[in-house]
């Protein structure tokens, strides 16, 4: 063998192993990034328990479903008595479509990361116990047909980045602690007020420049 | 196109007429046409066709399609219904594309309604030619930009006033007052967007309102805005403005509500707008407008809410706003207004926020201020302000937020303040206030204060130790202050608050402060404040968010875990020495497998190194919160010695594998294992209960019979030359503990007693009138003794009830039963009487040796001699048959008689 086909050989090699190497790892980082949910959060009736970090990819655990390509697309998680923070790395899901985690006990802020979910068709998380500021990268969610945040504590005002998504058509911001105005342009203008009651401090129309939001 | 002129060609052929052509035409273009499925060439006229109507003539005067997807353009060439078609709606049909400048050129269109499109462009000028005959234009919801056409001016039609007072369309209500009427109109559904809409009903183009809130329009107001004499509202704010605002707005007389906030308009706010007899509402805020408020204003006498804020603008506030008797927001933030407060604003008598923070206004506040009954926000912040507070704005009794921060006022801070009923927030940072706190400060019942803030002033004296009593305070900072002392107490409880942010620096001053609990709040930072406090005997900060680390001191050394709990970022560190070593962690969690159950002996404690130092009595009556805190230092393992006896040692609660417990009521005693059994982990040393009482807190856990951690710490190569490593506890030691755990367990379905519930309630399934249901909250002991008065064994029906449980359960169980058994003992004073623990150790004579024990040990702070003499009658053990004997009972007979593993394991352990 000649030693430029050696070094051929070798590169071969060389790229298969990065290849090898690399497309688990990918598909792990899904894994991580649910288990980094899985750890964030109290779980008192298991229901994470099937989650085991040491299979190839998530899309064998429960509550948990994966497209085609083995990438998750769905979180479902209603109802499930869960209690805690969301990680960030959630934002990591990048093939998610829908997340569904309302009626648990989830607390703390809506994670600025979750703008990185480029396919999200649909975010859940009514009914939590969720507080912060609503991250101004959700409007970087340009598939979002659906966001239902109501009764949460979520506080500050509605960013008007939302106002760009072309596909917002069910949004529920009710029984929350938002302030400023409702936003009354692109899809919010086939929003019933009805999706922004019980915000004491939020108001219609024209205000005055309301220091505290 | 060729398509286009091929429909042309059919329709020709068959003779359809000019106006259906072009109609045709139109359609040919359409990429979701089969909503026209009835247009056909070959009907000779349109007016059957859906959406079309005509007159006599069969000339179409009207097309309407209104929500149904064609998905193409807006017809541009209609020419050939000029000369008829007056009305054009074309809503929510999912057209693209620009606006045909065309569309102006139909001479009889007067209605134009091209809303909930995805139009784009600009809005044409065409279509605002002179002598149009357009009434009402709609253009709302689509994707229009660019500037507002200049010629919007022309769609006044100085001919057609004859009619002008005629109803608005329904689809909008005429906004009338403003805000409200914007509101409807957004209920509506017809908001307000990117795009003019122009509706009028009357026959005369005479605008009411301009809606283009939060779109993308941008440019410069045209001055052509002036003409529109009807005008009521203005509402394009959160856009993209820019240039003035042009001072022929002033000539719109109609003109009730100008919104343009958030946008760029520059130059000045014109006095011309003083003309507008009408206006109420004037928000100008977040731009970028320069010079000063025009005094002209001041003659709007309308005008209600005025927000100038986030400007540039300067010069003085003008003295005309106290002609503006329905004035009720002034808000003037974030500019660069110099001059004073006028003192003039105050026969603004229905004011409600006087907002002028963040400018340049000097003088004083003027007093007069106070009668301003309905002032809700005075936020006079970031100013250079002088002179003191006057006492007179306690008289605002709608106030409820006053700022008064980062000024140059001076003086005492006015007690009438903290009578405000309604005050939620007091902020007067930075100023140079002085005086002494009001005393009065807390005697506000009804007062609902949540955040006061007096930081950096120099407000002296003492701080009312009735702070505390203002109950609804979530944030309280005093820093930077020169407060001296605490006045008249040594006592300051500010728990179950919700008290944010650090322990004031001050604090340290409070040198009389003796004690200091503010458990139960969210306070944060470090605990250097209160390690500085030299004085102090008592602290509790349990439930906080305290984070680094516990002084090291010999005060938080000895500080009790439960006045430290709660703090999960706080870091407990120990003194070298006094350290529970990890060796000696580790050897209860390998001995408590085999799951028998002894519980540990209650010994006066010892306590090695450390002498509690005497205390004077009544230092001894004022601590409350610290009692006993001397018997033991907490955070340390101490080993207890005892003649004869192997090293007992007592375990910190504020160790990590220690469930945590609350204390209970101070200075009686108490036994507490409800929230204890709950936690559980293979290394985690069950906690059964705990007892406190004046001066001892005691811990009880399973005994070990591999020997006691104490063996392997510390204390264990001394203890094991002592005693030969026979790390047994004596048997009446241990039956006093049990006597006193028996009486003092409740039975809860928190508690692990639910297993000893649900063995009793799994007998009395067979037989359900046997007994009483299990109460909640019973004691083991009353529930044995009324088992036993109905002749029943306990033991055995429990067993029972037990069958197919893990061992370790049953065991606990019956180990329980078996000390309720003794417990229940119908001797006189003893716990069947009296079920409190005092009468348990009142009854038990070991308990009160030990009592007497511990009161001359303490007495005696060295307590070498003569503790020997106290215990030497342990050296005679009693029996528990002996303890027994005097009131045997067949129920007892049978408990031993078929004794379970349980009792076995208490007995077993008997040397």
């Amino acid at each position: 063998m000649s030693p430029v086909a050696a070094a051929g050989v070798w590169i071969a090699v060389l790229v298969a192993v990065v290849v090898a190497s690399l497309a688990p790892a990918a598909a792990n980082e899904e894994g991580d990034a649910l288990m980094a949910l899985r750890h964030s959060v109290k779980d008192p009736d298991g229901v994470l328990a099937s989650w085991d970090p040491s299979l190839v990819n998530p899309c064998t655990w429960l509550h948990v479903t994966c497209n085609d390509d083995n990438h998750v697309d769905r979180i479902e998680l209603a109802n499930m008595r869960l209690s805690g923070p969301l990680p960030p790395e959630l934002g990591k899901l990048e093939q998610l479509q829908y997340m569904e985690m309302n009626g648990n006990s989830l607390q703390g802020p809506i994670p600025s990361e979750f703008g990185k979910l480029k396919n999200l068709v649909s975010m859940d998380l009514y009914n939590n116990d969720l507080s912060g500021p609503l991250p101004t990268t959700l409007g970087n969610l340009k598939s979002l047909k659906v966001l239902r945040i109501d009764h949460n504590r979520l506080t500050g005002p509605i960013p008007r980045e939302l106002s760009g998504l072309p596909d917002l058509a069910t949004v529920d911001f009710s029984s929350n602690d938002f302030c400023g105005t409702i936003p009354t342009s692109g899809p919010f203008q086939n929003i019933p007020l009805t999706s922004f009651s019980n915000n004491p401090r939020l108001t219609q129309g024209p205000g005055g420049h309301d220091a505290n939001c | 196109m060729a398509c286009a002129v091929l429909v042309l060609c059919v329709g020709c052929a068959v003779a359809v007429d000019e106006q259906g052509a072009a109609l045709l035409a139109w359609k040919a273009t359409l990429r979701g046409g089969d909503a026209l499925a009835d247009w056909k060439p070959t009907d000779a006229s349109p007016c059957r066709w859906t959406g079309v109507t005509c007159n006599a003539d069969g000339g179409v005067t009207e097309l309407s399609l209104q929500y149904v997807d064609l998905f193409g353009g807006v017809p541009a060439n209609l020419t050939a219904l000029g000369s008829t078609l007056s009305r054009l709606v074309l809503t929510g049909a999912n057209l693209t594309g620009a606006i045909p400048p065309e569309l102006g050129e139909l001479p009889a269109l007067a209605h134009l309604d091209l809303s909930n499109n995805a139009l784009t462009g600009p809005i044409p000028a065409g279509l605002c030619r002179p002598g149009s005959k357009l009434e009402t234009l709609y253009l709302n919801s689509n994707r229009l930009e660019g500037a507002l056409p200049d010629a919007i001016g022309n769609l006044t039609s100085p001919g057609a006033s004859s009619s002008t007072t005629t109803s608005s369309p329904a689809r909008y209500r005429r906004p009338s007052a403003g805000w409200p009427a914007l509101r409807c109109s957004v209920a509506a559904g017809t908001r307000t967007s990117r795009a003019l809409f122009l509706p009028r009903s009357a026959i005369a183009p005479q605008l009411t309102m301009i809606g283009l809130a939060e779109t993308s329009i941008n440019g410069p107001l045209p001055a052509s805005l002036g003409r529109l004499k009807n005008l009521t509202t203005l509402a394009i704010y959160t856009a993209l403005l820019s240039g003035p605002i042009p001072p022929e707005l002033g000539q719109c007389t109609s003109l009730e509500n100008i919104y343009l906030y958030e946008n760029a308009l520059s130059g000045s706010i014109p006095a011309q707008l003083g003309r507008l007899k009408r206006l109420t509402n004037l928000l100008l805020w977040q731009n970028q407008l320069v010079g000063i408020i025009p005094p002209e204003l001041g003659s709007c006498p309308g005008l209600t809410v005025v927000d100038l804020s986030l400007n540039g603008l300067t010069g003085h506030i003008p003295v005309s706003f106290g002609n503006l008797p329905a004035l009720q927001q002034l808000q003037l933030s974030v500019n660069k207004l110099s001059g004073t407060v006028p003192p003039e604003l105050a026969r603004c008598s229905n004011l409600t926020d006087l907002e002028l923070d963040n400018n340049q206004l000097t003088g004083s506040i003027p007093a007069v201020l106070g009668g301003l009954p309905s002032l809700r926000m005075l936020y006079l912040w970031a100013n250079q302000l002088t002179g003191t507070i006057p006492p007179e704005l306690g008289r605002c009794t709608s106030l409820e937020a006053l700022d008064l921060s980062n000024n140059a006022l001076t003086g005492p801070i006015p007690q009438s303040l903290f009578a405000l009923p309604r005050l939620s927030k007091l902020l007067l940072i930075n100023n140079n206030l002085s005086g002494e706190l009001p005393p009065e400060i807390g005697n506000c019942t009804t007062c609902s204060l949540q955040y006061l803030d007096l930081s950096y002033n120099v407000i002296g004296g003492t701080l009312p130790s009735d702070i505390g009593m203002l109950t609804s305070l979530t944030k309280l900072i005093l820093s930077g202050n020169r407060l001296s002392g605490f006045r008249a107490e040594i006592a300051l409880n500010l728990s179950c608050n919700s008290f944010t942010g650090t322990v004031p620096a001050e604090f340290t001053r409070l040198v009389r402060l003796g004690v200091l609990d503010v458990s139960h709040n969210q306070l944060s930072g470090d605990l250097q404040t209160p390690s500085g406090l030299q004085n102090l005997v008592a602290l509790n900060i349990s439930f906080n968010g305290f984070t680094g680390r516990l002084p090291e001191t010999a005060f938080f050394a000895k500080l009790p875990a439960s006045d430290v709990e709660g703090n999960p970022a706080l870091c407990l560190s120990w003194v070298r020495g006094r350290r529970w070593r990890p060796r000696a962690r580790r050897a209860p969690s390998g001995a408590h497998g085999d799951g028998r159950a002894a519980l540990r002996p209650r010994r006066p404690p010892r306590v090695r190194g450390a002498r509690p130092r005497p205390r004077r009595r009544h230092q001894r009556r004022a601590r409350r919160l610290g009692e006993g805190r001397q018997m033991f230092r907490h955070g340390t393992v101490v080993r207890l010695g005892v003649p004869r006896e192997p090293p007992v040692e007592r375990r910190d609660r504020r160790r990590e594998e220690v469930p945590v417990v609350r204390r209970g009521v101070r200075g009686s005693v108490r036994l507490r294992g409800e929230r204890a059994p709950r936690v559980r982990h293979r290394n985690v040393v069950r906690l059964l209960g705990w007892a406190a009482n004046r001066r001892t807190r005691l811990l009880f856990y399973d005994y070990l019979p591999n020997g006691t951690s104490a063996t392997f710490s510390t204390a264990a190569a001394h203890g094991r030359r002592r005693h030969g490593g026979a790390a047994v506890v004596e048997w009446e030691v241990r039956l006093a503990i049990a006597v006193e755990y028996g009486c003092m367990t409740k039975i809860t379905t928190k508690s692990d007693d639910v297993q000893l519930r649900r063995g009793a309630a799994g007998d009395d399934h067979g037989a359900a009138a046997a007994g009483p249901p299990f109460g909640e909250g019973q004691s083991v002991v009353q529930w044995v003794r009324d088992h036993l008065c109905r002749k029943r064994e306990p033991l055995r029906s429990s067993t029972r009830g037990c069958r197919g449980r893990p061992d370790t359960q049953v065991q606990e169980m019956l180990q329980a039963l078996g000390i309720a058994l003794l417990c229940a003992s119908p001797r006189p004073g003893g716990p069947a009487d009296d079920e409190g623990r005092g009468g348990a150790a009142a009854w038990h004579p070991t308990r009160r040796q030990q009592h007497r024990g511990a009161e001359s040990w303490r007495r005696r702070s060295g307590g070498r001699g003569r503790r020997g003499e106290k215990w030497a009658d342990l050296k005679q053990p009693i029996s528990p048959t002996k303890l027994m004997a005097p009131h045997a009972q067949p129920a007892q007979g049978q408990a031993q008689g078929r004794t379970s593993s349980g009792s076995q394991s208490l007995l077993k352990n008997r040397e």
